[in-house]
């Protein structure tokens, strides 16, 4: 049977620099199997693909009794700091606003059998997630990836990760504007841009169409736009507010208005002026404090805004600003059924009440919006191989991830509502109940990731089945109640912004260790998240259903009529709350009811031991270390040119090996250095070799000197004894660039 | 056939008398007591899932899975990697089938023993499914013919003296699979000891 392999079967059907970038990580993966790389450096390179590393990758876990070694087979290989190369890990896919078609969800569900567990995973920020994929495997779902269109480029690591946007943009009666085009633009814009590359801390971006809902959630973003037009001289002008500032975690921020009003053609400009304001001044040591909030915290919205505006003054322009702007129609959807009207009755059982929640009409007439509801956001690869096939036959195959880790399809003709709902229901995909009590957000947790702390899906689980028992007997007042559910106080299940949000936390009772869940509320999904909410109680887990159930049971008993569930913990005051709770806060003695002492799921009794170093925060290289090994890379690869007896290539590549290393250093200096080889030949001079930084303290300039006699001609000499010293020189070369960057130390500009 | 990603599908009887959640601590106790000659991981549990993977046994060569797909509960062994020691000596497609079906058969075989679970799951030993996870390896007749004669001295051995009707059924997926029936339902205890040894070099010997 078949021997080939994705490379070659992919060959010439991936755009090519994306076959490039991939081929790349593949060389960075042998240099690191060679232990040529180092750990920090590889773990930061592979995040910025999405490789990401999963609980129990540190080569232990905790069996409910001890801490047992998991003895991969891999002798001491790492793919990180206190990271087993062999340990199963997740890759994230950005999904840029969530946009997708079927034969990209083909592909994913095709990845999700092939490298991970057949479950394909929402994320809280439209992404996907896979589980259980070995690292050898990521080279070949990336090349599979990009054939459809989809990089993992920068879903992880201190960049800028997915832009999410409402899933009803285009199509909601509410917007000022479809989004979709802008957040495309600023997506690829900053996509591997120089200035999107030296973070302290992630970077997250959200479009919004309206101010009202809270689709986009720009609030709680490091840069929120929301869309609004403004008559000028008679006409109507699109731009966005610009929002700066915003975010969760363990210390929530609301984003603050660096402008009511930013014209449509300066967002990508604008954008790239907060990048470089937040890569030279954000916090770089001090993890905890290195996100774009505390910085827009510490200088004050008025000197961050006079910052900002002072770096885009300066900047070079770039077409790029406005080129999409030619062309804001290229992300339309255009419908494939005609519009029509519901039929009249008999509809299929259930269609009335998945009507009610997960239907919404257009502003297009005719048409409408139908959610797909996940329950804790996942869905086999089989249903997501039917919704593709589905999406197909009613709107050309479109569909978008929703932050409530859900699917839309849009533009469903709503004469064939019942029809599309006979189809969902034959693979389970037709729950009703979208964005009510039922439809509960959760990150994965101890499931999953390193800093779980309480089991976040298995909670979800749990109330999520106990809400459907009993849906039909729910309060109206508390049916549309959003809960949230994070496994730590790190908010990736968004608790902050919920009705009732839950974080895991622990507890000790009884000489164990019990799992908890802080209960926060007041919080609002509303306004684009306009106000978070606080914690009250921490709640023993095995006991949140009760306090589910004591919260909406006193909301609906106590409620003022109209009041909304925000308005009413105000009035009642956390204190009372906490009151109600106060019984059951308390965890019976082990001995009496040990089931307290597990968490929900996972009858091994509970233990923090499985904790982990977290990789949220990525790993904090700067450009020069990056270039660096860039430039090794580039060495190895010349070898590798030279093995296969293609000198001219080997020449080249052994020459740009040592550019590269020396743009690394220039960039100490002068992040904008140019990519040019005579630039960089000149500036290297210039910065290192005339004021001697590079020299080295017994050679002297010998080192430099390779650099100027391959840029002089001396590359031209392509015999192999010639490639073969060049080669040496450039390796030379870069332990030289190694040395002087150790040298500047301290002496690094800020 | 190069490629080791191989899934089987052992089927339980129905009606099966068992929750899914069972399954979890069960799992767990698997990796406790290193019940398997497996590196045993996690359990995940995927019960919210319709017709999903239910429970599974993360393991690093392989995942376990009580596996509900089109609505049919079963184990689904689903080959990774060949790292284990014991894998290294494998060198045909044969014996890649042999080792995979050994793996499922030992599992269900644990499971139809396990304590907590007091006798209420049998799987058939009439029914099998089996996949080459690997989408390099086309559903073509080409490939269905190869994988049909490296079955074959396997399924001689499994089901002496039965009619054995092995029938492509690879779907929409694009996946090489195949249905492997016999007319008499047979422990799975049974088919695990008739396996035996590794069945190329015993062919070599006789």
């Amino acid at each position: 049977m078949s021997s080939t392999t994705w490379k070659e079967r992919l060959n010439g059907c991936l755009p090519a620099a994306l076959e490039e970038e991939i081929t790349i990580f593949e060389t960075q993966l042998t240099l690191k199997r060679q232990d040529k790389i180092d750990d920090k450096i590889f773990a930061e390179t592979r995040l910025r693909r999405g490789v990401y590393g999963q609980r129990y990758d540190n080569g232990q876990r905790h069996d409910g009794v001890e801490t047992r070694p998991l003895n991969y087979p891999c002798e001491g290989l790492t793919k990180g700091p206190q990271t087993v190369w062999d340990a199963p890990g997740m890759q994230r896919i950005k999904i840029p606003f969530g946009g997708l078609n079927a034969e990209q969800m083909e592909t994913l569900a095709d990845l999700a059998e092939e490298y991970s567990d057949a479950i394909c995973h929402v994320t809280t920020r439209q992404d996907f997630q896979l589980h259980f994929v070995h690292i050898d495997d990521t080279p070949d779902l990336m090349r599979r990836l990009a054939a459809v269109g989809i990089t993992t480029q920068e879903a992880c690591g201190n960049v800028v990760r997915n832009v999410t946007a409402c899933p009803l943009a285009g199509v909601c009666s509410d917007e000022s504007f479809d989004v979709t085009p802008y957040a495309h633009a600023l997506t690829y814009f900053l996509l591997n841009h120089k200035d999107a590359q030296d973070f302290g801390r992630k970077f997250k971006i959200a479009f919004s169409g309206c101010t009202d809902h809270a689709c986009g959630l720009a609030n709680m973003h490091d840069l929120g736009l929301i869309a609004k037009t403004r008559v000028e001289n008679g006409q109507s002008r699109r731009g966005f507010t610009f929002y700066v500032g915003g975010g969760l975690g363990a210390v929530p921020h609301q984003a603050q208005a660096l402008d009511d009003f930013v014209a449509e053609e300066e967002i990508l400009p604008l954008a790239q002026a907060v990048c470089r304001v937040f890569a030279r001044l954000g916090e770089k040591k001090n993890r905890a404090r290195a996100r774009l909030k505390f910085l827009v915290a510490k200088l004050g919205i008025e000197e961050f805004r006079r910052l900002v505006l002072e770096e885009r003054a300066i900047l070079p322009p770039d077409e790029r600003w406005t080129l999409y702007m030619d062309n804001l129609g290229a992300t339309d959807e255009a419908p494939t059924r005609p519009a029509g009207t519901l039929p009249e009755q008999p509809h299929p059982d259930g269609f009335a009440d998945w009507m009610a929640s997960n239907v919404m009409f257009q502003s297009q007439p005719g048409y409408a919006a139908a959610t797909v509801c996940l329950p804790l956001g996942d869905l086999t690869s089989d249903q997501l191989r039917t919704l593709a096939d589905v999406a197909r036959r009613y709107n050309g195959g479109r569909a978008r991830t929703t932050v409530e880790q859900n699917i839309v399809l849009r533009w469903i003709s709503q004469a064939d509502l019942p029809g599309l709902y006979t189809d969902l229901a034959a693979v389970g995909l037709a729950e009703s109940g979208a964005s009510t009590l039922r439809d509960i957000t959760a990150c994965p947790g101890t499931d999953t990731c390193k800093l779980g702390i309480s089991s976040s899906r298995g909670l979800a689980a749990e109330l999520r089945q106990r809400a459907s028992a009993c849906n039909g007997q729910l309060d109206p007042s508390v049916k549309d109640l959003k809960i949230k559910i994070s496994g730590c106080f790190n908010s990736c299940g968004q608790h902050h912004v919920a009705d009732i949000g839950f974080y895991g936390v622990s507890r000790k009772s009884d000489n164990h260790a019990v799992p908890h869940f802080q209960v926060v509320l007041g919080g609002q999904w509303t306004e684009n998240a306009g106000a978070y909410g606080l914690a009250v109680a921490a709640v023993p887990s095995k006991r949140v259903p009760e306090a589910v159930e004591r919260i909406t049971e006193f909301y609906v008993a106590e409620r003022q009529p109209e009041e909304t569930f925000q308005a009413f913990i105000k009035r009642a005051g956390k204190a009372k709350i906490r009151t109600l709770l106060q019984d059951l806060t308390k965890v019976p003695a082990y001995a009496e009811d040990s089931s307290h002492y597990s968490d929900w799921g996972d009858p091994r009794e509970y233990s923090l031991g499985d904790m982990g170093v977290g990789e949220c925060a990525g790993e904090v290289v700067s450009l020069t270390e990056f270039g660096l090994s860039n430039s090794e890379r580039q060495v190895f690869e010349a070898q590798v040119d030279l093995d296969n007896r293609d000198y001219d290539k080997a020449s080249q590549t052994a020459f740009q090996a040592m550019l590269e290393a020396a743009k690394a250093l220039i960039q100490v200096y002068n992040i904008d250095v140019i990519n040019d080889a005579d630039q960089i030949v000149e500036e290297f001079r210039r910065r290192f070799y005339d004021t001697e930084l590079f020299h080295d303290p017994y050679a002297g300039a010998k080192f430099a000197n390779y650099l100027f006699h391959a840029a002089n001609g001396g590359r031209a000499d392509t015999s192999p004894a010639a490639v073969h010293r060049r080669i040496e020189e450039a390796q030379l070369f870069i332990e030289a660039a190694y040395s002087c960057y150790n040298r500047l130390g301290q002496r690094q500009p800020v | 056939m190069e490629s080791v990603k191989i899934d089987l599908k052992v089927f339980l009887q129905e009606p099966a008398d068992v929750d899914l959640e069972d399954f979890i601590p069960v799992f767990h106790d698997w990796i406790q007591h290193q019940r398997l000659d497996e590196l045993l991981i996690d359990v995940v549990d995927y019960r919210h899932v319709h017709d999903g993977p239910g429970v599974m046994l993360i393991a690093h060569d392989a995942h376990y899975a009580m596996d509900r797909a089109d609505g049919r509960m079963g184990l689904l062994y689903s080959r990774r990697r060949e790292t284990h020691p014991a894998r290294n000596a494998i060198q045909s497609v044969t014996e890649r089938l042999q080792s995979v079906l050994q793996c499922a058969l030992a599992a269900c075989r644990l499971l139809e023993a396990e304590p907590s679970l007091q006798g209420r799951l049998k799987f058939r030993g009439d029914e099998l499914l089996l996949r080459i996870n690997d989408r390099l390896v086309s559903p073509t007749l080409a490939n269905f013919e190869d994988l049909q004669t490296h079955l074959r001295p396997i399924l001689e051995r499994l089901y002496p003296e039965h009619q054995v009707d092995v029938q492509g059924c690879g779907g929409s997926d694009s996946r090489l699979a195949v249905t492997i029936k016999v007319d008499e339902d047979t422990a799975v205890a049974t088919l695990y000891s008739r396996l035996g040894e590794n069945i190329v070099r015993a062919a070599a010997g006789s």
